[in-house]
């Protein structure tokens, strides 16, 4: 392989997940965050690009981010979410071996320049003496008002903050696939999230028979099932509600794993991330900085509220709330259309994107009678992923005969779909006066006794949820397409085998 | 017993406390072979009620015959054969009904759960046979605008396969349809009676619990069940039922679990359309994956992701130092990927060519340093 100026093995080009602006890893700094506090605790830039990740200890890495802040960046409008930006894009591997020799050729040339050549967008003007001033003076500046944002910014629950941190995992292997929990406030995605990760973590064996192999960014995850009500949730004694997602909350993935797969005999690397913002943010006009990261999901996972069916009365009247897939989708549309217009090509309708629409809590449809939820989320076949077509029709039918069309937008406006019954709990939520240890009601400002959701353990389950992520997988290549019976997807290139089994 | 012994030989006998029941096989001339229902009256006030059913279900068999005059008599649902208002002056009347989807072992379902002659809960098997059959009947009786208005394991005659609904006394013409929607819920409770052994409060919708029971006895019952106890204005009517138990399947039993095939429940025709219009969108857009993803045939080299640490960061080996590790050949192979962009590869011609120059170069080079 040829040698690079890259910075501590990272690909030529880095895109942001947040802003969706291209990081220059030759320019961008690294740094050690404090695990608690988020705080940058120093400066690891030199160290990290002389060695490599041994330029931190071990139990560092996880804590260790590129700095996305505009000395950074490269132009924004090069990094079209939906072009190639990774190695599984390429079409023809031989140029693209070539054009990386030749790239790094010119730079060790240059001497220890450090810009990347080849991770420069084509028109953008090459900062051939190296003067930092003049990349700050607009030359290259981001034609997004996101970036327009002078300096830091904080976090005031609008804009994205200035700078914000980008896992160094996330950095190291190109082609991540950021999917995104989209849908409105309530509808279930923090709890179907949960399940799915503690789900993941559980069945390794079945995803082995898959051919994957899923490893969690350790020490994400660590703060992620510490957080006290996703840990009250998993925990099988208390099984307490997920805390609603606060506007607030840091535009970050909750979630981000290595899925090592392995069928079809080649093995592949690839991040797979999780976003998962507060719903009102799909509903809200003034958010749109920190729905920046829509534009790069790679794969979106839509979730419904099937309780949304019925009014008060326990009626099925069909849905009366906007589902919040709309406001994704037709940003996300309308930012193909004007891509598609810079780059003087077709835009792409569908979406090159997979989705998989989740009707959650469906439990309450369940006890509600409905046969089409009965048919499916009691079967004991979550693995079984043959029949996601299957279920993906009857789901499909259900919604479209019962009021609920709007939550089928994705059947058309993506360029494949699978439509799924789930439930991240089985059963409904209950409340109760919290305690304290010693069994005593715990007490708020004014004396009142606190409330906590809590779910009946004895009947609290978790019904099919791995199936969705499972098809996202497949659809987006991770898991072999195959074991859904799809075919054609993006960045899969051979004609897929059956495996033989047994 | 001799008391209602008409002086033929007669089958198996069953009482409910009003009537005396007793059943024989018969070969009748035009309908081959039934089972016939000989009712005879206990006392004067069930007498009475005798006479009355005696008229509706002649009025019922009547109109069957004339809807269609060859039509052979419904296998499910008992037909009047002949009614004797009084038997040898201080007798008690005797209606004779047939029935011609039982065996002359068939026995009214009650009575015989009563005697103990039948546990519940039935087979799986034979709770979707019985279904088919109740709703087969309640389908033939509402097709010619009449509802039975009293379904229950009472008046229902079951041989351990098949059943036949019988005793049309609360029969009526159903104008408007809410008599017959009462019929299809009352059978539906009944399957939920001989499915699991425990019957269900009237004009209650089907609970979670209960679903899951049918359920777990066939896999698909509980919807139908569910739909049939509807609130009215949902409610499936009898047709449907019986097309829906039909499609059901039953699990082997002797599979684990005793897990049956997933049952399909025919849709309604809107909801083919929509599955029809789902198919479409997932056809056209597998034509546009194919478009823009064609699969290629041969698998590309797997790539290497950066092999050790450090591995990147040494510096290449210039092409002197190739030439002299690894031979003329090697040297030209580097020249040839390093400045034109060639893949490596076994192409003789050009590497021998290049493999000159480089010698040349060398030699040159060498000359003068
Ligand atoms: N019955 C049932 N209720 C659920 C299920 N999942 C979530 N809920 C309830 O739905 C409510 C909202 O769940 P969240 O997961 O916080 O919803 P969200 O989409 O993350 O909401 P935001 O964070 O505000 O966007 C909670 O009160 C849960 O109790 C489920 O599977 N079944
Ligand atoms: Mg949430
Ligand atoms: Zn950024």
């Amino acid at each position: 392989m040829a040698p690079t100026n890259r910075a501590g093995h990272l690909p030529d080009r880095v895109v942001c997940p947040y802003c969706r602006a291209g990081i220059d890893p030759a320019r961008v700094s690294i740094v050690v965050r404090d695990a608690r506090t988020g705080r940058v605790v120093r400066d690891v830039t030199a160290k990290m690009r002389a060695s490599g990740p041994q330029g931190v200890e071990p139990a560092e890495l996880g804590h260790t981010y590129l700095v996305c802040e505009r000395a950074a960046r490269i132009d924004v409008g090069a990094s079209a979410p939906a072009a190639d930006d990774g190695w599984e894009n390429d079409d023809d591997w031989t140029t693209r071996e070539a054009s990386d020799t030749f790239a790094s050729d010119t730079t060790t040339v240059a001497g220890d320049a450090t810009v990347s050549v080849f991770a420069m967008p084509p028109a953008s003007p090459v900062d051939d003496d190296e003067d930092e001033w003049d990349l700050d003076t607009g030359a290259r500046a981001a034609p997004n008002p996101a970036q327009a944002v002078p300096a830091e910014t904080e976090d005031d629950g609008e804009r994205l903050p200035e700078p914000h941190y980008v896992p160094y995992q996330y950095c190291q292997l190109p082609d991540p696939l950021n999917i995104g929990l989209v849908g409105t406030s309530a509808s279930g995605k923090s709890h179907l999230l949960a399940a799915m990760l503690h789900r993941l973590g559980e069945e390794t064996q079945e995803l082995a028979r898959l051919g994957i192999h899923v490893q969690p960014f350790a020490e994400m995850w660590d703060r992620y099932v510490q957080r006290e009500d996703v840990a009250g949730f998993l925990s099988p004694a208390r099984r307490t509600v997920i805390e609603r997602t606060p506007r607030r909350d840091p535009v970050e993935f909750r979630m981000a794993y290595v899925v090592i797969s392995t069928w079809g005999g080649v093995q592949r690397s690839r991040v797979v991330s999780f976003f998962d913002v507060a719903g009102e943010l799909f509903d809200d006009t003034t958010a749109q900085a920190r729905l920046q990261f829509i534009y790069g999901l790679d794969a979106y996972l839509f979730v419904g509220d099937g309780n949304s069916l019925y009014g008060w009365d326990g009626k099925r009247h069909g849905l009366r709330n906007p589902s919040g897939f709309d406001t994704v989708l037709n940003k996300v549309n309308q930012y193909e259309f004007q891509q598609a217009q810079g780059e003087g090509r077709h835009p792409d309708i569908p979406l090159p994107k997979p989705a998989a629409i989740v009707m959650a809590k469906a439990d309450l449809q369940l006890s509600q009678g409905e046969r089409w939820v009965a048919k499916w989320l009691e079967c004991d076949d979550e693995f079984n992923l043959a029949t996601v077509d299957e279920e993906s029709e009857d789901v499909y039918v259900y919604c479209a005969t019962n009021g609920a069309r709007s939550w089928l937008r994705p059947v058309v406006d993506c360029e494949d779909v699978t439509l799924h019954f789930a439930s991240a709990t089985g059963c409904d939520m209950q409340t109760r006066t919290r305690r304290d240890a010693k069994g005593e009601p715990l007490l708020d400002l004014n004396g009142e006794e606190i409330q906590e959701g809590y779910y009946n353990r004895n009947q609290f389950r978790h019904m099919r949820v791995l199936r969705p992520l499972l098809s996202l997988l497949a659809m987006a290549g991770v898991v072999d397409p195959n074991e859904i019976g799809h075919a054609h997807v993006r960045g899969v290139r051979r004609p897929p085998v059956r495996k033989v089994s047994g | 017993m001799t008391e209602y012994d008409m002086g033929r030989g007669t089958g198996p006998q069953q009482t409910d406390g009003f009537f005396h029941y007793s059943f024989q096989r018969v070969a009748g001339k035009h309908v081959g072979e039934y089972t016939q229902i000989h009712v005879k009256a206990v006392d004067h006030r069930a007498s009475e009620r005798l006479a009355e059913e005696a008229r509706r279900t002649q009025e019922i068999t009547n109109e069957l015959k004339s809807r269609d005059d060859r039509a052979k008599p419904p296998r499910t649902l008992a037909r009047y054969v002949r009614f004797r208002e009084d038997t040898g002056g201080h007798g008690t009347p005797v209606l004779v009904l047939g029935a011609h989807g039982i065996r002359e072992s068939g026995r009214f379902l009650e009575t015989a759960v009563q005697e103990d002659e039948v546990t519940l809960p039935l087979s799986a098997k034979q709770v979707r046979e019985l279904g088919i059959n109740l709703y087969e009947a309640l389908t033939v009786l509402h097709g010619i605008g009449y509802a039975h208005g009293e379904v229950g394991a009472q008046n229902l005659l079951w041989d351990e396969h098949n059943a036949v609904l019988a005793r049309c006394h609360a029969a009526e013409r159903d104008h408007s349809g809410t008599e017959r929607g009462k019929d299809v819920a009352e059978a539906a409770r009944l399957l939920h009676y001989v499915a699991t052994g425990s019957p269900i409060e009237a004009g209650t919708p089907l609970s979670p619990q209960a679903q899951r029971d049918l359920e777990a006895c066939i896999r698909g019952l509980g919807s139908v069940v569910a739909r049939a106890l509807a609130p009215p204005r949902e409610r499936i009517d009898a047709a449907d039922a019986y097309r829906w138990l039909r499609d059901l399947a039953v699990g082997h039993e002797d599979e684990p679990g005793g897990r049956a095939p997933r049952a399909e429940i025919a849709d309604t025709a809107a909801e083919r359309r929509e599955r029809e219009a789902f198919r479409e969108i997932r056809n056209r857009h597998r034509a546009q994956r194919r478009a823009r993803y064609p699969e290629q045939v041969a698998p590309p080299p797997p790539r290497v992701q950066p092999p050790l640490p450090g591995g990147d960061f040494l510096p290449r080996r210039s092409l002197w130092r190739v030439f002299w590790n690894e031979g003329i050949g090697a040297a030209a192979r580097e020249v040839l990927t390093r400045f034109m962009g060639m893949r490596p590869g076994p192409r003789a011609l050009t590497v021998f060519g290049v493999a000159g120059a480089v010698a040349v170069l060398v030699l040159l080079l060498g000359g003068t340093l």
